[in-house]
Order: structure tokens, then C-alpha cells, then sequence
């Protein structure tokens, strides 16, 4: 990839950019040999460009150098300091941002769509105020062969709320989408978030949220639906500080010719996070003989007032359900996309109505 | 045998109960009943030294002797047994190995020899036929995949295997149908003597239709309200607790 | 108050480790540290053939160059392999004849240990190897196995006696550069037993090895070879001691299994080696490769563990299940307490069609300790109709323990089906006050509710073991509570 703008240093980042530069030249691109990225396999490329989201609602937007403070807090929690790398990459080279800034006791019923659609280094903050509520949808899509790291931080105040469905959708097949979240949850606030993988031959989505606060509540769930050689990998961590908070995270996938789907989930209970409830299920179709699921589903537990549970499936349509639908005279392809649509919808129907429409008029097909 | 004296009781700063005065000799059956609420599940409770209850006030005597700072296996070793409203489900445990243990911690505690498994099976086998308990039961896991009749069941064999001095019945007529309750109330019949006295603890009437008790008291607001003999229940059963309550 | 009695009484406990005593005995050692001639010495103490020390020589170039396996879940000091004995032998003029012949302290030793190695006295229908530091010092039963055509010796007198076996076999599951604490054994591994089941025979009788560990800073590399042949039958169970010392010791051993057509192990382990004490000082590392080979079709092989022993244990016992209808079972129970810390599981490969494989793991972390669950469950593209089920559940005791739970579930064949259900939880205050209503004091109390918690994996133990098993529950949990 050859660099489509020269980034143009911002002042207030210019220290710690220089400092990024250094690392990421150092360490380079993730590889294998880190656990996060034992099922994932990058090509080598090269990215030095910066690219923006665009925002359908512009009354909250706040310019990036506001979040300063924000950006330069070293928050995500690093196996080694070369699993960093894509951070680095993004704060050496991202020039301009989003900052999505809602202030405190705001109910928005509207939800703010952000699309990404560039090659490049994307950066965005999402800062939901106290006791607010909001719904983003964001998409992820191009046609031509886009190379994008999106870095997204995210804070929820006491009592916020933020339902985040996260639609990854590049046409392109040759398109590689990177996302890395990190999400703050403080007392009594709900971080609710869906990430649907249908583009892109590599996609890799990862999600970091921190529970610092009592009564709070984290779900993440995740819906791979791909084929041909694509491989879509989903990698949570969900860390529980603190008590009486309930986190879950759901992955479906359904597999087609050859592609490969990755669910690494890992949910972490500190010692003072008591009466926690945590939970992960990875249940996958594979459609096709040549393609492959691989799980990992985590625990690592400091606490022993707690119920957590983990679980993975993996297999072929129940042969039984399909034969019931061949014997009341659907044909075997309809029977299959129909038990198909039924095996996604288990995760989609989590959501309000106006929410399941926009992920089905997004899904098409099925 | 057992005496409770003025008890005060609190559960995380709540007060439940305010001075409960009861006395029950041996071979005494006593029923205590009340509204929903009124701390009877509490009262068995600390006489069985759960943790989590605060005694603000007052003592509990066992044949003389304060049982506030035993240990809840030492009360049992001393003769109190407690048939749980809700017995637990213990999985992997089976009920022959549970009541052994049992049996043979408490043995030991006494400073009684510990039976072998030979004559354990043996007593076992004689109770079970006395109770009309399945054998089949003896093989489970504790209380795991049992029915509420089945769980009361096993309380009233444990409780025939432990031979206890006093016995407390919290609600053990909860969740069962009219034949189950036959058959509890027979079992605890059976087990009726002159040196056992019971303390039965029922939001109905209809268990003392079938363990008759020698005296009934009302637990009300962390009270005894009102004592009498069987009738009182009667009474009890045709007015409900609306008096009680409004005091 | 009665609670604070019973607590110092549990301290006082603490040190009880029953295995802990040391025999007074004369030894032959080799010299201190680790070097191309102490694999020399070793070779010839056992009058080793020429291929042998080869073989020997080849694996010790290979650890040499081989990094140390970090990613498991352990936080120890570096080893200082320099600062160890390799080789110690009970001085003995010959090898014993018979039983009469052997030092009657050893005997004592393994009687206080519950293992008497008199036939007369022994358990019914179980044989014996004794493996004592280097050596294997006697093997009961020999005679009567071998009217049965079933081999069990030590392996020393295997690659003596049935060369072309230990050849055939011998690295053909763990091959030497499998791993560091493989290669180091297959360097200079000392001792350990060897089992050949010709075809269509069920073993007589139990198989049973014992480990112990009794020289100062000695390690033990023991290696055990079990081949069943076509349509056999053996079970075999494996049992560790070591005296308390306040050194940690080493013991890196390898087990291989080879199951053929139809054939059966069953491989049993009560790992109870000196574990520390309460502060973490002295114990056991125990590193230790153990797979098996469903080589043939319809073989089947069962590790069944129960760990509560070392300061250290980093042990995986695996199965490839290369042949179609073949399949594995991983039954396991870890107790770890105090500073005991342990990354154990298993290793499921399904190569051929229709295998099946079935893990059951129930850890229980008490104390200080952390201990993590890693398992590896492998569906390659020609295992078609491929069936893994795993259980893994987890019980803490106490505020500053840890549970991990790390499974990996790989699948490449879409006709295979996998589940994988795991729980943490704890030990339910009212499961515990029910008991305690019952006269069963708390500590007996969670033995029994642990006890029950590992009953499905209890159950697989051969008979004569599962009694001891239990009673190792509540030794391994004292001090936990309260």
C-alpha cells in the first residue's frame, strides 16, 4: 500500500507521535507467535495514512484535540508491549479523528450512524455522559481494496448507556478491516454491542472493555457470517474490577467453502469483583468441509464469589431439523438458509425492533 | 430441654426478632405459627447456628446449657436437628455416604465409637423399612433430581438416623400434596417419644391435623403473640393472622 | 471462641505431609551437574548398548539448544540444571535376585508408604515396579504375568532384554525434541517401567508403578513405555512420593502409550509428590509429557489423574487418535493449595474417522494457589464424524486463589461435532451449613462437597485406588477453610 497523504502532525500530538513512530518501527506488525494472534495471520503492508469517519449527526462532534487527554492514556492491556503495535501504528499516523462527545442526561432515540469507508488510520472517541442513552451504528464498507486500523475509544459515565452495532461489510475481497476497541464502564452503566463480519478477506475485531464501576453490565456479541477464503476473527477481553457486574459475550458464526472464523474470549474476575455473573457461548455452523472454526474461550478468575460459564459448539445443521423441513416439502436449500437465518437470529433478536431492521437490511440474502 | 430467653435477632441491621420467650420440656411437641414474615425461619435458624445473624439480646439454653457460641456440628452432636424447608441439593454425594459421615462425626464428637460400615448399612436398612423409604433413594445424590416429597422424606430419615433430642420442622409441609404429608407426619409420629420433644414451625393448619402438638404459639412482628393448646391452631385456620398482624 | 482453635490446630496440620519421611540409605551418585559424560555415566551404570547412548547423546545436543517452554501459566525462579544430581542408586553389590535379596530398609520405605512389595502381602491382583530416585529397585508378580505373555519389567532390563521393542517403540509418541523436559529425559533418563500386552490378552492384573523420590537434590526422570497389541487389555496405575526438603527437586518424566487394533489402556496417576510448604518454600516440579497412540482401529486409551501433589505441575496427557472408531478419555482431578501452582489438561488430536474423545476436568484451587485448565481439542480434515466432549468445572476456596480456564478448540471438518461446557463456581454456604446442621464438622464438610464434585472423575480410578484417592481430597484441602 502506498501512502495516499503525507500525515500532517497535529501539535498538541506531536510528542507522543514521535514516540509511536519509534515503537511501531521497532516491534512492526503483529505476528502469530502472540497469543492474540495465534489464528490470525496478517500480510505484511504499510500504512501512514489517516482517514476520517463521517457522522450523520454533527451536533455532538467535537474536534479530535479535544480528547487529548483521552488519546495519550495508555489503557489497553498488552500480552507484550509488541502487541501494541497497531495502536502505535494509528497514533504515529492519524492526523484527524472523531469525537463524539455527548453530555450528561441526553436520551437520543435516533441512532448516529458513523461510516468509515477509506484506507487508512481511524480514530474515534465516544465519550457518553452521565445517565445518557444512545444507539450508534456504525459501518464499515467499501468496494475497493481498503486497508483500514480503526481505533475506537470509548468511555461510558455513571448510568450511560450505549448500544453499539458495529456492521463490517467491505465488499472487497481483498479488503483487510483491523478494529480495536477500548471501552471504560463506570457504575451502573451498560456498554451493549454487536459486531456483525460479513466483508473483507481478513477482519479482525478486537474488544477490550474495563469495568470499573458496581452494577454494570457488558455484552458483546458477534455474528460471522462468511465464505469463500475470508477469515474473520473476533477477539474479547472483558475484565471485571469490580462487584455485582454481569458481562456475556455470544459469537455465532456460519462458515462457508473455505473460510475460517476465530473466537478468542476471555473473561477476567479481580479479586474485589465479587457476586460477578459472566458468561460466553461460541455455537458455529460449518457449511463447508474445507472451512474451520477455531475457539478459545477464557477464564481467568481471582474470586470465588462468582458464576461464570463458557461453552463452545461447533457442527453441521442439526440433520434432523432439516429433514423435518424437507418432510413438510421445503427444498433442502431453503430449508438450510432457513435454519441458517433461525441460528443467526438467536443473537439479532437481543435487540429492538428498529435495530433488527437495520442489521437485516444489512445482512440481505438471508 | 430447651429454653429461649427474650432473643433478639437482627439480619444486616434489620431487626427480625424482638424478644421470643419459649420453653419446651422433653417429650413436648410445639407448633409455631404466624403470617409470612414474622421471623419463624429465622427463629430455626439461630437455634441451628446459621452464620449471618446478629444476637443483639437474650440466649438459647439446651439442657441448661448456652448454645450461642457452638458451632452449628456442635449443636448437632449435642441433639438439635433441623429439617430444612428447602434441603439442598449436594451433587456427586450419595445419601448413604452423606448419613454415614453424619452418623459417625457426630459418634465421634460424643466420644462414641464410629460405627463400621457393616452395622451403619444394618441401622440404615431397619430405619428405611420402619420410614417406607425407597432404597433406591439411598443410592442417589443428595437430594438431586428428588421430588419436594422425596427431599422431606430424606430430612425425616436423616433425622431417624441421627436420633436427636430436639427437633425442629421448618415448614416441612411446604410443596408436598396431602398424601406426602401423611406420610411425613407418620414418620415424625414414629419417631415421637418421651426423652424428644419437636418444635414444628408451619404457616398451616393442616400438618397438625396430623402431628398433633401439646401447645401452639403465634409468632407475629418477632413475637409470641399468643400461646395455646391444638385448638389454638384450629382457631387459627378459621380467622387467619389479620388479628395478629394488625397488633 | 471454638473457631480460632480450630484454626491453629489446621496450621499445626499444615505440615503433615504423610509421604514426607527420608530412608537413610547408602547411594551411588553420579557427580553433581549436567554434561555430555554424565549421559555417558548414566548409559554405562546401565550397561547400555551402543544405540542406546546414541540415542541418549542425540536428545542431549538437541536441550541443549532448546528454549525453555514459557507460555504455561507458572511463575517460578530458572532452573540451574548445573546445581543437580542426575543419577542415584540404593549401593547395592548385584541386582537382586528375588525380593530377599533386596535392602530391608527400601522394603520399609515403601511399606510406610502403604506399598508392601512382598508378594503375600500385597494387594491382591495388583503388580508392582518400584522405581526408588534412579532406579527401579523390584517388580512384583513378574512371574505370574509372564505365564500370561505380558511383559513388565523396569525399563533398563526392557532395552537390555527386548531390544527390538524398545527400538520400535521407544520416542515414537514423545519423540526427543518434542519438548525441553522430554528432551532432557530422553537424554538421560534413569529408570521407569515397560509394558507389552501381546495380542488378545487382558492383563491379569492391575499394573502399578511407584515413584519416589528420596536423594537431596536429585531429579527423576523416569520413562515409562506401555504398548498393548492388537485386541489387549491393560490398566495401569502410577503413584509418586518424595521426602519434605526444603529444596525444590526436579522430576521431568515421559510416558508413551500404544494402543493397536482394538486394544485398551486405561493409565491411571495419583500424583501426590511433597508439594511445599505454606510459604511456597521446597516441593516438587513436576514436568511431565505423557501421550498415547490410538494407532489402530477401535483402540481406545483412558489417562485418569488424580494431582495434589508439587509445588509445580505443568503436565498435559494427550491422545492421537490416528485410527478410524478409535478414541480418548482425559478424566481429571487437580487440587491445588497454599503456593502450589499448576497448568495441567490434556490434548485431544482427532486424525482418523469416527473418533471420539471425552474430558472431564475438575480443579480446585484453595489457599494461594493458582491453577489453569489448558486443553487442546484438534479436528483435522479427515476426521470425519469426529465427536469431542468437554467438561471443565472449577471450584474456588477462599479469597486469594485463581482459576484459569484455557481451552482451544480447533475443528476443520464440518461433520464433526464438539462441546465444550465449563463452570467456575464455589463451595455454596448453604450446601456447607446443611452439612454442618448434620453434624459434620466444616473441614470434613468440604472434603465430602469436593468429594462429590469429583465423583465423575473418582469413578474411574480402579477400585483399589478410589478409597485413597478420597482420603487424598481432604489431606491435599487442610487448612483451606476457616
Amino acid at each position: 500500500m502506498q501512502n495516499l497523504k503525507q500525515p500532517k502532525k497535529n501539535k498538541i500530538f506531536e510528542d507522543f507521535q514521535s514516540e509511536s513512530i519509534r515503537l511501531f518501527e521497532k516491534y512492526g506488525l503483529p505476528t502469530t507467535k502472540l497469543e492474540r494472534w495465534k489464528y490470525t495471520k496478517l500480510p505484511a503492508f504499510e500504512l501512514t495514512c489517516s482517514s476520517k469517519c463521517d457522522v450523520s449527526d454533527k451536533k455532538y462532534l467535537k474536534p479530535i484535540s479535544d480528547a487529548a487527554d483521552i488519546i495519550k492514556k495508555q489503557i489497553f492491556s498488552p500480552e507484550k508491549q509488541y502487541d501494541m503495535s497497531l495502536w502505535d501504528m494509528n497514533n504515529a499516523y492519524f492526523t484527524d479523528g472523531i469525537f463524539l462527545d455527548i453530555p450528561k442526561n441526553k436520551i437520543i432515540d435516533t441512532p448516529i450512524t458513523i461510516k468509515a469507508t477509506e484506507t487508512g488510520n481511524i480514530r474515534t472517541i465516544i465519550r457518553v455522559g452521565r445517565n445518557s442513552n444512545l444507539t450508534i451504528i456504525e459501518k464499515n464498507a467499501s468496494e475497493s481494496k481498503t486497508i483500514k486500523n480503526h481505533i475506537k475509544q470509548i468511555i461510558l459515565e455513571d448510568g450511560a448507556h450505549l448500544t453499539h452495532i458495529n456492521i463490517q461489510k467491505n465488499d472487497n475481497k481483498e479488503a483487510i478491516s483491523l478494529s480495536t476497541s477500548h471501552i471504560l464502564v463506570s457504575s451502573n452503566a451498560n456498554y451493549n454491542s454487536v459486531t456483525i463480519n460479513m466483508g473483507a478477506s481478513i477482519s479482525k475485531t478486537q474488544l477490550q472493555a474495563d469495568i470499573e464501576g458496581e452494577n454494570s453490565e457488558v455484552h458483546i456479541n458477534a455474528i460471522n457470517k462468511i465464505s469463500g477464503k475470508q477469515h474473520a476473527d473476533i477477539t474479547a477481553l472483558v475484565k471485571h474490577n469490580k462487584p455485582n457486574c454481569n458481562s456475556s459475550q455470544f459469537v455465532r458464526s456460519v462458515l462457508d467453502d473455505s473460510a475460517r472464523a476465530v473466537y478468542q474470549g476471555k473473561t477476567f474476575v479481580g479479586r474485589d469483583a465479587c457476586k460477578t455473573n459472566a458468561k460466553q457461548m461460541s455455537n458455529a455452523l460449518i457449511i463447508s468441509n474445507l472451512a474451520e472454526m477455531d475457539n478459545k474461550p477464557e477464564l481467568e478468575i481471582y474470586n470465588d464469589d462468582v458464576k461464570c460459564s463458557h461453552g463452545a459448539t461447533c457442527g453441521f445443521l442439526d440433520e434432523e431439523q432439516l429433514f423435518y423441513l424437507r418432510s413438510r416439502g421445503i427444498a433442502q436449500h431453503d430449508a438450510k438458509l432457513i435454519l441458517i437465518e433461525a441460528f443467526l437470529n438467536e443473537i439479532i433478536e437481543l435487540y429492538p425492533e428498529n435495530i433488527i431492521k437495520v442489521i437485516k437490511e444489512n445482512m440481505g440474502g438471508s | 430441654m430447651i429454653e429461649i430467653k427474650n432473643l433478639h435477632a437482627e439480619v444486616e441491621g434489620k431487626k427480625i426478632l424482638k424478644g421470643v420467650n419459649l420453653t419446651i420440656n422433653s417429650g413436648e411437641v410445639h407448633a409455631i405459627m404466624g403470617p409470612n414474615g414474622a421471623g419463624k425461619s429465622t427463629l430455626s435458624y439461630i437455634i441451628s447456628g446459621r452464620e449471618g445473624y446478629n444476637i443483639t439480646k437474650g440466649d438459647i439454653l439446651f439442657d441448661g446449657i448456652s448454645m450461642l457460641d457452638m458451632l452449628p456440628e456442635e449443636r448437632a452432636a449435642a441433639g438439635l436437628f433441623l429439617a430444612f424447608q428447602y434441603p439442598v441439593e449436594i451433587a456427586g454425594v450419595h445419601m448413604t455416604n452423606f448419613l454415614k459421615a453424619a452418623v459417625n462425626s457426630i459418634r465421634k464428637m460424643r466420644k462414641e465409637e464410629e460405627l463400621d460400615a457393616l452395622s451403619f448399612l444394618k441401622l440404615m436398612k431397619e430405619k428405611v423399612k420402619k420410614l417406607g423409604v425407597k432404597e433406591e433413594m439411598l443410592k442417589r445424590p443428595l437430594n438431586v433430581d428428588c421430588s419436594g416429597g422425596e427431599k422431606k422424606r430424606n430430612e425425616i430419615l436423616q433425622m431417624a438416623m441421627l436420633e436427636p433430642k430436639f427437633a425442629v420442622l421448618d415448614e416441612t409441609d411446604s410443596g408436598l400434596d396431602i398424601d406426602a404429608l401423611k406420610i411425613v407426619a407418620n414418620g415424625v409420629n414414629s419417631l415421637r417419644s418421651p426423652e424428644r420433644s419437636f418444635l414444628v414451625i408451619t404457616h398451616y393448619q393442616r400438618l397438625l391435623d396430623y402431628i398433633i402438638p401439646d401447645y401452639v404459639h403465634v409468632l407475629s412482628n418477632g413475637k409470641i403473640v399468643k400461646s395455646g393448646d391444638a385448638n389454638l391452631a384450629k382457631e387459627l385456620e378459621e380467622n387467619g393472622y389479620a388479628e395478629f398482624e394488625a397488633a | 471462641m471454638a473457631v480460632k482453635k480450630e484454626t491453629i490446630e489446621q496450621i499445626e496440620k499444615l505440615g503433615k505431609y504423610d509421604a514426607g519421611f527420608v530412608t537413610d540409605i547408602e547411594s551411588d551418585k553420579a557427580p553433581k551437574g549436567l554434561n555430555e559424560d554424565i549421559v555417558r555415566f548414566i548409559s554405562k551404570k546401565k550397561n547400555e548398548p551402543e544405540w542406546m547412548l546414541e540415542a541418549r547423546l542425540k536428545a542431549f545436543k538437541c536441550w541443549e539448544k532448546m528454549p525453555e517452554p514459557e507460555w504455561a501459566n507458572v511463575d517460578f525462579p530458572k532452573i540451574d540444571y548445573q546445581d543437580a544430581y542426575y543419577y542415584s542408586a540404593p549401593k547395592m553389590e548385584n541386582p537382586p535376585k528375588s525380593l530377599d535379596e533386596v535392602d530391608p530398609k527400601l522394603l520399609e520405605t515403601y511399606e510406610k508408604l502403604g506399598i508392601p512389595l512382598r508378594e503375600r502381602e500385597i494387594l491382591a491382583g495388583v503388580a508392582v515396579d518400584a522405581v526408588f530416585d534412579s532406579v527401579s529397585v523390584a517388580t512384583t508378580y513378574k512371574d505370574t504375568l509372564k505365564k500370561a505373555g505380558v511383559i513388565f519389567c523396569s525399563i533398563s532390563e526392557a532395552i537390555q532384554e527386548y531390544p527390538e521393542l524398545i527400538k520400535k517403540y521407544m520416542g515414537s509418541v514423545v519423540p526427543y525434541h518434542d519438548n525441553k523436559h522430554a528432551c532432557l529425559n530422553a537424554a538421560i533418563f534413569t529408570d521407569g517401567s515397560f509394558v507389552y500386552v501381546p495380542e488378545n490378552t487382558k492383563c491379569p492384573m492391575e499394573l502399578s508403578t511407584y515413584f519416589r523420590i528420596n536423594e537431596l537434590n536429585t531429579g527423576q526422570f523416569e520413562r515409562t513405555l506401555i504398548i498393548a497389541d492388537k485386541g489387549a487389555y491393560v490398566s495401569y496405575l502410577e503413584g509418586c512420593t518424595a521426602p519434605m526438603r526444603d529444596e525444590r527437586q526436579l522430576h521431568a518424566a515421559v510416558v508413551e502409550l500404544i494402543a493397536h487394533d482394538d486394544a485398551e489402556i486405561k493409565y491411571s496417576t495419583v500424583q501426590n509428590w511433597y508439594p511445599g510448604d505454606e510459604t511456597g518454600k521446597g516441593g516438587i516440579y513436576n514436568f511431565v509429557t505423557k501421550r498415547g497412540i490410538c494407532e489402530g482401529r477401535n483402540s481406545k486409551i483412558s489417562w485418569t489423574q488424580i494431582e495434589t501433589g508439587s509445588a509445580i505441575t505443568w503436565k498435559y496427557p494427550s491422545c492421537i487418535l490416528k485410527g478410524d472408531n478409535s478414541s480418548g478419555e482425559f478424566y481429571s482431578v487437580a487440587i491445588t493449595n497454599n503456593m502450589q501452582q499448576a497448568d495441567t489438561g490434556t490434548k485431544m488430536i482427532h486424525i482418523g474417522e469416527n473418533t471420539k474423545s471425552r474430558i472431564i476436568s475438575k480443579g480446585i484451587s484453595a489457599g494461594k494457589s493458582n491453577q489453569t485448565y489448558r486443553g487442546l481439542v484438534k479436528i483435522l480434515p479427515g476426521a470425519k464424524k469426529a465427536r469431542n466432549y468437554t467438561q471443565c468445572d472449577s471450584l474456588l476456596i477462599g479469597k486469594q486463589c485463581g482459576a484459569h480456564t484455557i481451552p482451544y478448540i480447533e475443528n476443520r471438518n464440518n461433520t464433526a461435532q464438539i462441546e465444550h461446557e465449563a463452570t467456575t463456581s464455589k463451595i455454596s454456604e448453604d450446601n456447607l451449613f446443611y452439612c454442618r446442621q448434620r453434624g459434620i464438622n466444616e473441614e470434613e464438610a468440604v472434603a465430602l462437597i469436593v468429594n462429590g464434585f469429583c465423583r465423575d472423575v473418582m469413578q474411574h480410578l480402579p477400585m483399589e485406588f478410589a478409597v485413597e484417592a478420597q482420603s487424598l481430597v481432604k489431606v491435599s484441602l487442610e487448612g483451606s477453610v476457616g
